[in-house]
């Protein structure tokens, strides 16, 4: 597990880096030597290089490094032009929101806005306190915003 | 209920009252197709013959290729409002042209928001930020079509208990079902990794 962890860690830091040298390839893609570094730092606190490993320490490290990289070439090719609009959009809200702040006086507004609307459909379901529910409500203010944001602008002309 | 509350997976708030929270769009589909699906037992003794009638206003229909509505750069052509509006629906309407126009307008106006959402993300990363989140995608799906039995789970669990005995004759050994869903994620960790690297060609260059 350790290994498959670090290994999907490794490519985060691997991919940030550009350094032309390659060392090794996986599946044609290509590993370059300040990759290997990049991951070393990470495993041994910068206390190892591609230069000082041994044969069997590199073939080790590439083996580390390799899954990852091929799981995003994988990822690129299977994921659907949906599944990927999603999850990008997933990250972008994500982010986004969490910029966000939101007062606790706001998500009470909200939530008693959220009883009326619950109690003019006639609603018999108990509901959750403001409590159990603040947290989530704050997280839908902060997205009602950045997608508020986002929409400011938007004139919608309907065909006629 | 809007596709990109439920897609996004944003907010559980309204888990608890689905019905009371979604969109009018689906209300007022959802009032529709119940209705319809009732027709045979309408009862006209209310009927008032003299009350105005209220018609929905209904603008024209549209060839599939025709744009229905347009934003600053975005053209919305009406084969693009026909499949959101099936998914949406869960394929209960599929037809732009029989919405009326507060309908219309409602779709539209969430169908852009989707696409403004997925334009501003797109610009957002950079093609190796894209790449991290493809993975971690990925790697969600294999893991949850990913099967474990409870027999791997348990020589697994053996495997461990006797190297740590092995080393240590006194060891507390966790019980089985402390450690099962450790060693559950442990197994198919292994499995998407053996599964990954398979048939991969590594190549040590230096």
């Amino acid at each position: 597990m350790k290994v498959f962890l670090k290994s999907l860690l490794l490519i985060t830091l691997v991919m940030t880096y550009s350094e032309a040298k390659e060392i090794a390839k996986v599946n044609g893609m290509a590993i370059t030597e300040a990759e290997a570094n990049k991951a070393l730092q990470v495993l041994t606190s910068g206390k190892k290089s591609w230069a000082k490993l041994s044969k069997k320490e590199k073939q080790e490290l590439i083996q580390m490094v390799a899954p990852a990289k091929v799981i995003v070439a994988d990822a690129k090719k299977t994921l659907t032009k949906e599944e990927k609009d999603v999850a990008l959009m997933n990250f972008w809200l994500q982010k986004n929101t969490s910029r966000v702040s939101v007062t606790e006086s706001e998500a009470k507004k909200k939530y008693e806005d959220m009883k009326k609307v619950l109690a003019k459909t006639g609603n018999k379901k108990p509901i959750p306190p403001f409590e159990k529910l603040q947290p989530n409500i704050k997280m839908q203010i902060a997205k009602e915003r950045v997608v508020g944001k986002l929409m400011q602008k938007a004139k919608i002309q309907l065909s006629k | 209920m809007r596709l990109f509350v439920k897609s996004l997976t944003v907010i559980g708030i309204f888990a608890t009252t689905p019905l009371v929270f979604a969109d009018a769009l689906e209300q007022t589909l959802q009032t529709m197709l119940q209705k319809k699906e009732r027709h045979g037992d309408i009862n006209l003794d209310y009927l008032n013959l003299n009350a105005q009638v209220v018609v929905p206003k209904v603008s024209r229909t549209f060839e599939i290729d025709e744009i229905v509505a347009t934003y600053e750069a975005i053209e919305i052509r009406k084969k693009e409002a026909d499949a959101y509006l099936a998914r949406v629906t869960e394929n209960k309407s599929t037809d732009y042209n029989k919405l009326v126009d507060e309908q219309r307008f409602a779709l539209i106006e969430e169908l852009l928001q989707f696409k403004l959402i997925a334009k501003a993300a797109n610009e957002a990363f950079t093609e190796e930020e894209k790449g991290e989140i493809f993975k971690g995608v990925w790697i969600a799906q294999k893991r949850a079509s990913t099967e474990v039995s409870n027999d791997e789970l348990v020589a697994l669990y053996e495997k461990k208990k006797g190297e740590t005995l092995a080393r240590s004759s006194n060891a507390n050994i966790p019980t089985f079902m402390s450690v099962a869903d450790k060693l559950k994620s442990e197994i198919i960790e292994n499995k998407i990794l053996m599964e990954v690297m398979q048939n991969a060609s590594i190549e040590i260059l230096d």
